[in-house]
């Protein structure tokens, strides 16, 4: 048999080999870009990067894309969903319980715990992001401390507010607001995931631009590292948090405060 | 395969787009591909939940290095040299080795390629034969053999996959030819 005969022959073969059905990897794929991968959520008791978990969430999470406008992620919604609410760069799950974030341990600083970043002056804060940094004005102090993030595509930057009369003690007792910025357009390299449980989400207006204002039952946002990996340790249990964008730009604040007093806060940002 | 033909221009736009971080354009690229893609991690590494995770874990990094791809080299082999390191990171990590590992299919008609000629002049018993015989080869005859007939890969996706030069895929292509018609049983069964 020559080897054209032969070669004939095993392309003759390949059409009669059983491969396994190939899945869905394109869905799987959009939504692990979209919103992050799985094996992030530390509230998940399903085996890291288990295939059938994974098909879950692409499920979920395409189903819910294409169902925005569930606003409220109530208690009987707490199968694994996730929802992209349309402020870039952040994402909604819905978990059957979050996990509880214990008191600070002595010794463990605030940057450390909540991964802001590097500690920076404000102006070299705005030398190093690739945005405009605006800073709440106003009646509003100067941010206690301010942080930059350089696992962000194009820089992410926390100002840290002190308790004081306007922001009453959030959920550390050395915090009274966080005030973030960062591009939403790095949503795949990026992928923030806010994990909530019985937490009521409103739509709202800030700036005349759709946000949305999350409060109720407590609820834990989780970051992820430049190195791709949230661990439990590194959430931060966030108070009242009010969520926008503007001008490819997406803002969170976040605070003991309820969402009159919030906006109030944000009203009047300066341009560094 | 699965998903529209491949039309060059559409592609080299749809990577443009996801080059510019359009996850949408990405998804049609990914499913283009996805069979292929999840065969040859198959092939590679034997599991399909394996594959599975190979092939998820592969896109995500193209994504992420589309950056680096030149946008006048074609993009398959690019893609699969991707899936091909991936796959054997999983295959090293899992510390097994396998065979050929598949099978035939039950004598119906493939879903997704159209009927061909070839498909008519193979004897039903002779496939199991020629399968045997092929899974009987060294690996490296078995995978360039697979690579180029059984996965319909060009040489320079074959090489892509192997991780060797395109003309080391012509010599051991010829090489492996070789000991398959030196296989007596095969000779006897199938030419006679």
């Amino acid at each position: 048999m020559d080897n054209g005969r032969l070669t004939t022959r095993i392309r003759a073969l390949a059409q009669h080999i059983d491969w396994p059905e190939t899945p869905d990897i394109a869905s799987a794929v959009a939504a692990e870009l979209t919103l992050g991968p799985p094996r992030d959520l530390p509230a998940q008791s399903h085996t890291t990067g288990h295939p059938a978990w994974r098909r879950v969430l692409a499920a979920a999470a395409v189903s819910l894309i294409a169902a925005a406008g569930v606003l409220v992620a109530s208690p009987a919604a707490r199968h694994a969903v996730a929802e992209w609410i349309g402020v870039p760069g952040i994402a909604i799950r819905t978990v059957d319980e979050t996990p509880s974030i214990g008191p600070r341990s002595p010794g463990r600083s605030l940057t450390e715990l909540y991964r802001l970043g590097e500690p920076v002056s404000l102006s070299e804060a705005g030398e190093r992001v690739e945005f405009d940094i605006v800073v709440p004005d106003g009646d509003v102090p100067p941010p206690t401390a301010v942080f930059f993030d350089p696992g962000v595509m194009g820089g992410a930057v926390s100002f840290l507010y002190a308790p004081d009369d306007l922001l009453p003690r959030a959920a550390d007792e050395d915090v009274g607001g966080l005030f973030t910025q960062f591009q939403g357009r790095v949503i795949p390299e990026f992928g923030k995931k806010l994990v909530m449980s019985g937490a009521e989400l409103r739509a709202v207006e800030v700036h005349g631009e759709p946000g949305y204002f999350i409060s109720g039952d407590p609820h834990v946002i989780f970051y992820m590292g430049p190195d791709g990996e949230v661990a439990e340790d590194t959430a931060r249990l966030a108070a009242n948090t009010l969520l926008w964008s503007e001008g490819g730009v997406t803002y969170r604040f976040e605070s003991a405060l309820d969402l009159d007093d919030a906006l109030a806060f944000v009203e009047n940002l300066r341009a560094l | 395969m699965e998903g529209r033909p491949l039309d060059e221009n559409h592609e080299s736009e749809l990577i443009e787009r996801a080059r510019d971080g359009d996850v949408g354009a990405y998804e049609e690229l990914v499913r283009m591909h996805q069979a292929i893609v999840y065969r040859t991690a198959y092939f590679v590494t034997g599991s399909a939940d394996d594959a599975e995770d190979v092939a998820q874990a592969a896109f995500i990094k193209a994504f992420r290095a589309l950056g680096a791809f030149r946008p006048d080299a074609p993009f398959k082999p690019w893609l699969l040299t991707i899936v091909a390191n991936e796959a054997r990171n999983t295959l090293r990590a899992a510390g097994r080795r396998k065979g050929l590992g598949l099978r035939l299919s039950e004598d119906r008609p493939r879903v997704d390629a159209a009927p061909s000629p070839e498909a008519t002049i193979l004897r039903e018993d002779d496939r199991g034969r020629l399968l045997a015989a092929l899974d009987e080869l060294d690996e490296r005859s078995r995978a360039v053999v697979t690579c180029r007939y059984l996965l319909e890969l060009s040489e320079a996706e074959t090489a892509a996959v192997l991780g060797c030069p395109q003309g080391t895929v012509k010599s051991r292509l010829a090489r492996a030819l070789d000991k398959l018609r030196a296989t007596t049983a095969l000779e006897a069964d199938l030419d006679g």
